[in-house]
């Protein structure tokens, strides 16, 4: 409890209500736009699930930082920042491939899945690739701060992942 | 002498003026390229294409506010304490600053705010952010005070020869910092004061009583006199000294809210500032290099759409490329490890918008709107990520859309 305890103790109310708005408008464009671009009941609960546990994720991140006795400091917003990019476009991929699927005449969800497993795969290389490329540059905070982003985001993407074999399950999409 | 006469008859200019452009487009790019690149800047000392890093401009102080609570209830003690800081947060986040952390403390029973900031900013101009109160007041002349007396010439300035009225600051809905022409036909900065329209009647009301009377606007105890003029309606507008830098400081003092208790600065203490250690030069190579092995990896093991590969290439390599020139051109300070992080989100963003055609437009609108609610909401490096990023997607955009008409131009041209 620490973390939240020094979270009271150290932040304004001001900062306060200016990140739980930020983190919430965010999260409601995000679902806004899936919803706007599927019109998909699980589309739609899917990005809110992992809008859920993108946050959660980043939270226990912060934490274990925390627990590490590091220090936490206003860089590590970027945690935030980047966690919630990478998950936001790894949901975007997944809704591109349905909308390019329900074109087709034979729409198959296992397709669906198989083509973002690939994607994810492909983003967690983007990922490691370019942070690990910074981290043997970068030292200090920032250093902490990347490393901290890039285990969180690659996290998000594999929860990400398994979300989505969990809510487009059964063989036939649509609504 | 004999007179040559040149042909037109089976010259074609459409394809040679095309020709021509894409010449001109192609040398522009190579000069784009080459200035962001990292030792350009090390050719010639004439011509500097530096990167200006905000290493050298960073510096970090302590302020110690001692608050004086005693004409505060002790209901409403925690209260105002709390929306002091707050104000002092708003003050200093608005200004942009890098890093800020206010904490509420108590030294041998006084009640302590230790401001702590890391920035890049002016640091005169963040010492009167922290250090004013600005507790702003409508007042009028005493009337046994004689403004003309010789030996008190200032009289006129100083607060206590005034009386208060009932308009605060908080009596007005927003004070614009604006440009206006002067008497003299002059343009100078006027603070416009806009009242609350449950306060406009009040307001109008008390003008019209000091019709051609010289009534004063009180800061912190120091008056700028306003004579009343006779026109309606009246609107109350004082003159600012200083140029844009003064009035950019005096909009966030005047619209960043009432600070309800006096305080003064107590001890202020310079902080080391321990700035990441980054080669930027080395860093640029790396990623660059990194860019290059991961489109080698997606070309010939993942075998992608070569089209598709080398347009997301260089759509990606053109828009770091102009990213970085507009910020050597412009002299942007920069922080080398956010630069670092918005060229990797340009890798990736590009790669996505070029793979996910379907959702392109679903995909820059909800990442504009975002930046854009990081600009309005964020606070410290997120505000500065905001509004870098916003900018970085609308050159990417504009890349991805150039690239597909430049390579297609390219490959025709290079066809015939």
């Amino acid at each position: 409890m620490n973390i939240f305890i020094s979270v009271l103790d150290g932040w304004s109310n001001y900062e306060l209500i200016m990140i739980i708005s930020m983190i919430g408008l965010i999260t409601i464009v995000g679902i806004l736009s899936v919803y706007f671009l599927i019109k998909d009941k699980r589309s739609v609960l899917f990005a809110i699930a992992s809008s859920i546990t993108t946050n959660l994720l980043i939270i226990s991140t912060l934490f274990f930082v925390d627990l590490l006795d590091v220090g936490l400091s206003e860089g590590y917003s970027f945690v935030f920042l980047l966690t919630a990019t990478f998950s936001a476009m790894n949901v975007t991929t997944l809704n591109n491939y349905l909308i390019h699927n329900k074109k087709k005449n034979e729409f198959d969800i296992d397709f669906v899945t198989r083509d973002h497993f690939e994607d994810s795969l492909k983003l967690i290389s983007f990922i490691c690739l370019f942070l690990s490329i910074l981290i043997a540059f970068i030292d200090g905070e920032i250093r902490n701060v990347l490393i901290a982003s890039g285990i969180s985001s690659v996290l998000s993407i594999a929860i990400n992942h398994l979300l989505a074999r969990m809510f487009f399950k059964d063989k036939r999409g649509g609504k | 002498m004999k007179k040559v006469k040149i042909k037109f008859d089976n010259l074609q200019i459409g394809p040679l003026l095309s020709y021509l452009f894409l010449i001109l487009v192609s040398s522009l790019l190579i000069v784009i390229g080459l200035i962001s690149l990292p030792l350009t800047e090390q050719i010639k000392e004439e011509v500097s294409y530096n990167l200006t890093t905000k290493d050298d401009l960073y510096w970090s102080k302590e302020y110690i506010l001692e608050l004086d609570t005693s004409q505060t209830l002790d209901t409403d003690k925690e209260r105002n304490i709390a929306k002091t800081r707050n104000i002092i947060y708003r003050r200093l986040n608005k200004a942009g600053l890098e890093e800020i952390s206010i904490y509420k403390e108590t030294l041998d029973e006084k009640d302590i705010l230790r401001v702590i900031v890391k920035t890049s900013k002016d640091e005169v101009f963040v010492d009167n952010l922290i250090q004013n109160r600005f507790f702003v007041r409508v007042v009028i002349k005493k009337e046994d005070v004689d403004f003309e007396d010789e030996e008190n010439q200032y009289a006129y300035l100083m607060g206590e020869n005034y009386n208060p009225t009932e308009f605060t600051g908080s009596s007005f809905r927003n004070i614009l910092l604006t440009e206006l022409k002067d008497g003299s036909g002059e343009y100078s900065y006027f603070a416009v004061f806009k009242l609350w329209l449950t306060n406009e009647k009040a307001f109008q009301n008390f003008l019209k009583t000091h019709e051609e009377e010289t009534i004063g606007l009180e800061i912190d105890g120091f008056v700028t006199p306003y004579y009343v003029p006779t026109s309606n309606p009246k609107t109350f507008a004082i003159t600012v000294s200083g140029g844009e830098g003064q009035a950019q400081m005096l909009n966030l003092l005047y619209n960043s809210g009432e600070i309800p208790l006096p305080f003064t600065t107590i001890e202020i203490n310079t902080i080391d500032v321990e700035i990441p250690a980054l080669d930027h030069i080395k860093l640029s190579i790396a990623l660059l290099t990194g860019i290059l092995l991961l489109y080698l990896i997606l070309l010939f093991i993942l075998k992608e759409d070569p089209l598709l590969t080398s347009t997301s290439l260089f759509a990606t390599l053109l828009t770091i490329a102009m990213w970085i020139s507009y910020l050597k051109l412009s002299s942007t300070p920069v922080d080398t490890w956010l630069l670092a992080i918005e060229c990797i989100m340009i890798v990736i963003s590009i790669y996505l918008l070029i793979h996910n055609k379907e959702s392109q437009i679903a995909i820059t609108t909800s990442l504009v709107l975002s930046f854009f609610i990081l600009i309005i909401l964020g606070i410290g490096y997120m505000k500065i990520f905001g509004r870098e990023m916003l900018l970085v997607l609308i050159l990417c955009q504009f890349s991805i859309v150039f690239t597909n008409w430049y390579l297609t131009n390219m490959k025709k041209t290079l066809a015939q």
